[in-house]
């Protein structure tokens, strides 16, 4: 049954390939609404996993716990969001394939999310880079190409070295499945430190390149030459989150709280701060928009990783809920970056002085969106940023010292658009088609809802966090 | 129902600020007044239920991590009840003088959003619900400062975002680091005691201090004020000069006098004493550096906000005294609490003078002016009332609150002889003398001097002269009524703090201000006015300049710079490796490359380690650099 709701993206793939091609957006939309209700439907209900055994010992499961749905119905109303305003983008150009690949990617980060151990999650994540390599390479310019091949040299050596953890981990353990709270025992780094450390380190080297740890992220910024509905859903949320949970796998999961502490991680929490911190500085000297806020992206995904190994309750509890804050605040983010291409051609943030005459709306979610990612109270930044600082006041001046560049970043966009003249003089207000400005609208105003009630999903995360922690 | 009321102190605002995209354009005065005016009636019902012993109170699991918790208390309700009187007055004032300006929808809505913060801010009853809305406070306040879209008005918000920006990420850090350690934030708490306090309270408390003071204008945080607020449109000056940075101010009193005071059993008040001190002097520095930068001010909005600078170090002043002498500290904490009001009525109704004249002349340089008494009377008589009022003429409201303030600096020197307190109470009256100075100067460059141009066509208009003769008023009213002042507002007020009764009694309601020993404390202090007015203009000091390196912004400057050239030397650094081992391995390549590529028959496919990209070089080396650095060392 779990199989199936992979599948089921390859069957609406199969309607837009059969589609005219000027059609291809239309019922890729349509599938997509279909999917996210039938699989949102099934996963609100099912409990079971299922396993297919591949050799004694080594099999591929599935499972639905609280983290793989809280991902799950994480991704899918933004992916009907996104395929609609993917529709709208690609009015011009029709491309079938791209609504294809768009398609089925789903299916792929589905099966990560549930994936019930590491042989599972491997091969969707490996699978995952093949899914998405033809979107980011969709434009078939030079520059496309060059980004595609870095991609896809990242993508396979990471995925290399979360295949060799995962051979040495099985090694010693054993086992490789996801237990809530880990199921190596702190004894076994007595008897074998360096084997467990390797297999660590691995996993989070692997994990990190799509999870874009510095030096690892290479490939991030370089992809941004793809089409913006890809930018926003594949770099803002599901490629680079398929990294970040697989890192929250591995860390929670398999090696659990309790023996990351005996092992000692002040290793990758200085790896983990220096991401962030070097992020947000990077970011500060891009001009190009898109640039910028992939920059700012692997700033903010360090931000889960790291709260997760303050391996505290409130650590987690900030880690999982900037998950959610990241994921629906940097679509938006991205969304209003890309109406600014599709409608103006400007690329560049010096280029958009006076925008905001020109598209109010899509620059009123732009600064709605940036005021949460700074974490400015009312807003789901401030909600896992209070729980960051809270978790360890050691690390504090890291999300602070963060924030502030964030704020130096991103607030000028803003300035800039609505407060000096520029190219866009007379006020002309011409707002990007309803296909890409309703989910924009629709994101940022749920997110600012969200970081007002911010109950609901602070209790489902608690819940995670209860199994995990105890 | 009383709760009700207690929310729609805030939400009304909000529920304006959005209205007001839905309302017909050609009532957008009347609905901005009503709005303004419903506003401060219900901040004036809820006092009136809370005069009346109600205890009213909301806690709600919306907003805030630890829940949005409000309370309707003496205290903050006297903060609110003069926001919202004042910016019913400015809103009136408004309607007129937003004539000459574009944006007026963007404009109200943020205004209103403003509002509502500012009213958030007071009846919030635990720090991080302040935080909520002192965050809105700032944020809100942006776009009224750079409403005009100048370059200069770009400049200055730009310093003010970035300013406010990090003095909120200040108060989060403070307020995190105090919950870590205290477990609370609640107003109510119990305040750390001697010997229970970890190095974590103090330093949050720092931070705290930090981030209100920016808002504030405490020196050496002040350098946005005296930029941004001349560039906005001139209600909002009034406001962000009157009202908003008193918000700063509110919470410096919630951290030090509610939140880290000890309890009345406590033995041990020394923390609290040193805290004080600092205040105290940091109050001390700025109030004399405001009045400095004030006199040398040829732009009239731009001397007002240095006034306001030193003014807000009056209040620091009295707010550290206060904490220093702990429960004996009724008298500063009443100086500064009576201070904020005067001050937020005489520096609004000298904002909209100087906007009503701004509004006839478009003219804002002191110096270009001149003999306006003639043709805008009623707005000389407003500025004259209100320059008294600053400049501490006895009979108006600045002489009451300056006096209590001068009586509790004088209690914390003598408490324990403090030298350098003594000291303070010398530069308290050199300021005084200053900023009688400055008035002096103000009303007669304005007002009554020979006129310097013509004029033509100057009408005041109604609304203008409704909202300044509003202010003017209350400006009376506190002025002559003191003891009435100190019983019916201030004292109900003092009951949250931990203060010994009896001395509230014998040293606060008991005085007399119209003895001879103030009187002539403060003819002194005007004397001291004139003699400084005379010097200046003789000798052209008004119009000299600070050299540019003294200005905090210029530092700021050559920081940035120095940021600049670090990144551009490490980044050049990277580059030039970068490029130099691409060479490298060219020339590894094209050597030892022959002989792979003669084992890798695709040869030019991406994959064979001629080709090899060297950002993936780098990774392996940085990649093995860790493994071996994380076996060793963990």
């Amino acid at each position: 049954m779990i199989l199936a709701l992979c599948f089921l993206p390859l069957l609406g793939g199969a309607a837009i390939l059969g589609a005219p091609a000027e059609r291809a957006g239309r019922v890729s939309v349509i599938a997509t609404g279909l999917l996210t209700a039938i699989i949102g439907f099934f996963l609100f209900f099912a409990r079971e996993g299922m396993e297919i055994l591949l050799w004694p010992g080594l099999e591929l499961s599935w499972q639905i716990d609280d983290l793989g749905r809280g991902f799950s119905f994480l991704v899918l109303p933004l992916w009907f969001l996104a395929t609609l305003y993917a529709r709208g983008y690609m009015e011009k150009t029709p491309d079938r394939s791209f609504f294809f690949f768009y398609l089925i990617t789903l299916g792929t980060v589905l099966g990560l999310a549930l994936a019930g151990n590491l042989l599972t999650y491997y091969l969707f994540y490996e699978l995952l880079t093949l899914t998405t390599y033809p979107l980011v390479i969709q434009t078939g310019t030079a520059e496309a190409r060059q980004a595609g091949r870095t991609y896809l040299l990242f993508s396979f050596a990471g995925a290399g070295l979360v295949l060799s953890g995962l051979f040495l981990l099985y090694g010693l353990t054993g086992s490789v499945d996801f237990v809530p709270g880990g199921f190596i025992r702190p004894h076994l780094i007595v008897e074998n430190p360096v084997g467990i450390r390797t297999a660590l380190f691995l996993l989070v080297a692997g994990f990190g390149v799509k999870g874009a740890l510095i030096p690892l992220h290479f490939w991030l910024p370089g992809a941004m030459v793809a089409p913006t509905p890809v930018s926003a859903l594949l770099h803002a949320v599901a490629v680079v989150k398929a990294g970040i949970f697989g890192l929250i796998r591995v860390s929670l999961y398999i090696f659990g709280p309790e023996t990351l502490e005996v092992m000692g991680i002040g290793g990758i929490k200085v790896w983990a701060a220096l991401t962030i911190l070097l992020g947000s500085l990077i970011a500060l000297q891009q001009d190009k928009l898109k640039k910028r806020l992939a920059y700012s992206t692997i700033g903010q995904l360090s931000y889960i990783f790291l709260g997760v190994l303050i391996l505290n309750p409130a650590g987690l509890q900030a880690g999982l809920f900037h998950f959610l804050a990241h994921a629906l605040l940097k679509i938006t983010l991205f969304f209003c970056a890309g109406i600014i291409t599709h409608e103006t051609g400007c690329t560049r943030v010096s280029e958009l002085d006076g925008i905001g005459l020109r598209l109010p709306r899509t620059m009123a979610a732009f600064a709605l969106a940036s005021i949460g990612l700074v974490g400015i109270p009312f807003t789901l930044g401030f909600i896992s940023k209070w729980y960051f600082l809270t978790a360890d006041p050691a690390l504090s001046w890291v999300f602070i010292l963060s924030a502030l560049l964030n704020a130096v970043y991103l607030f000028p966009v803003v300035t800039r658009a609505f407060f000096r003249d520029g190219n866009f003089a007379p006020p002309l207000v011409r707002e990007a088609s309803p296909f890409m400005l309703l989910p924009t609208m629709v994101l940022a105003g749920g997110a600012l809802l969200l970081g007002i009630f911010f109950r609901w999903p602070l209790e489902f995360i608690k819940a995670i966090q209860v199994t995990i922690t105890g | 129902m009383a709760t009700v009321f207690l929310l729609s102190c805030v939400l009304l605002p909000v529920a304006g600020a959005i209205g007001m995209y839905w309302v017909p354009e050609r009532i957008h005065k009347l609905y901005m007044s009503a709005v303004a005016g419903f506003t401060f009636f219900t901040t004036l019902g809820l006092y009136r239920l809370v005069e009346g012993g109600a205890e009213i109170a909301y806690r709600g699991f919306w907003g805030s991590p630890l829940g949005l918790h409000l309370e309707a208390e003496s205290f903050g309700l006297l903060f609110a009840a003069l926001s919202s009187f004042v910016w019913f007055a400015v809103t009136i004032f408004s309607t007129s003088y937003m004539d000459m300006e574009t944006g007026k929808q963007r404009f109200y809505f943020f205004f209103l959003l403003t509002l509502a913060g500012t009213l958030g801010v007071t009846l919030s009853a635990d720090l991080l619900t302040l935080l909520l809305f002192f965050e809105l406070v700032s944020l809100a306040a942006y776009p009224l400062v750079v409403h005009k879209k100048t370059g200069p008005a770009y400049e200055a918000g730009n310093l003010y975002l970035y300013m406010a920006v990090a003095g909120g990420m200040a108060l989060i850090l403070g307020m995190a680091l105090v919950y870590t350690d205290m477990g609370t934030l609640s107003l109510w708490s119990e305040g750390p005691g001697a010997g229970e306090t970890g190095f974590l309270t103090y330093l949050g408390v720092g931070f705290m201090v930090i981030g209100f003071g920016v808002k504030a204008g405490m020196v050496p945080l002040h350098i946005w004020l005296p930029k941004a607020h001349p560039v906005a449109p001139t209600p909002a000056s009034a406001l962000l000069s009157g009202i908003m940075i008193k918000t700063g101010v509110f919470g410096i009193i919630r951290v030090i006098n509610m939140v880290f005071a000890p309890d009345m059993e406590a033995l041990y008040w020394g923390e609290l004493e040193a805290v004080g001190l600092i205040i105290t002097f940091l109050g001390v520095a700025t109030m004399l550096l405001g009045v400095f930068m004030a006199l040398l001010q040829e732009n009239m909005k731009k001397m007002l906000a240095c006034h306001s600078v030193s003014q807000i170090g009056y209040i620091l002043m009295g707010i550290g005294a206060a904490a220093y002498l702990g429960p004996l500290g009724a008298v500063g904490l009443s100086g500064a609490i009576y201070h904020t009001i005067n001050h937020a009525l005489f520096k609004a109704a000298l904002f909209l003078v100087a906007g009503a004249i701004y509004f006839q002349t478009r003219e804002l340089n002191l110096y270009r002016l001149g003999g306006l008494w003639k043709v805008m009377p009623f707005t000389a008589v407003i500025g004259l009332l209100a320059s008294f009022g600053i400049a501490g003429v006895p009979l108006f409201n600045g002489y009451i609150s300056k006096t209590i303030l001068h009586h509790a600096i004088v209690e914390a020197a003598e408490y324990e002889n403090v030298r350098l307190l003594f000291t303070a109470e010398r530069i308290f009256m050199l300021t005084g003398a200053g900023t009688a100075c400055s008035f002096i100067k103000f009303y007669y460059l304005l007002f009554l001097r020979k006129p310097q141009r013509s004029y033509q066509k100057i009408r005041e208009t109604r609304p203008m002269q409704l909202g300044m003769v509003v202010l003017a008023g209350a400006i009376l009213l506190f002025g002559l009524g003191p003891n009435l002042v100190l019983e019916r507002f201030i004292e109900p007020a003092l009951d949250i703090f931990v203060l010994e009764r009896h001395h509230v009694e014998t040293h606060l309601l008991a005085l007399n201000f119209f003895n001879l020993k103030d009187l002539g404390l403060v003819s002194l202090s005007l004397a001291g006015g004139f003699i400084i007015f005379f010097l200046g203009m003789r000798t052209g000091a008004f119009h000299l300049h600070l050299p540019s390196w003294m200005g905090g912004e210029y530092i700021g400057r050559r920081f940035g710079d120095i940021y600049r050239a670090g990144w551009n030397f490490a980044s050049k650094g990277y580059y030039e490796g970068r490029e130099e081992l691409t060479e490298m391995r060219e020339r590894i390549g094209s050597r030892g490359g022959v002989v792979l590529q003669s084992l890798d028959r695709k040869g030019g496919g991406w994959a064979n380690f001629a080709n090899l990209d060297f950002d993936l070089l780098l990774l392996i080396f940085l990649l093995l650099f860790f493994l071996v650095e994380y076996l060793v060392a963990g």
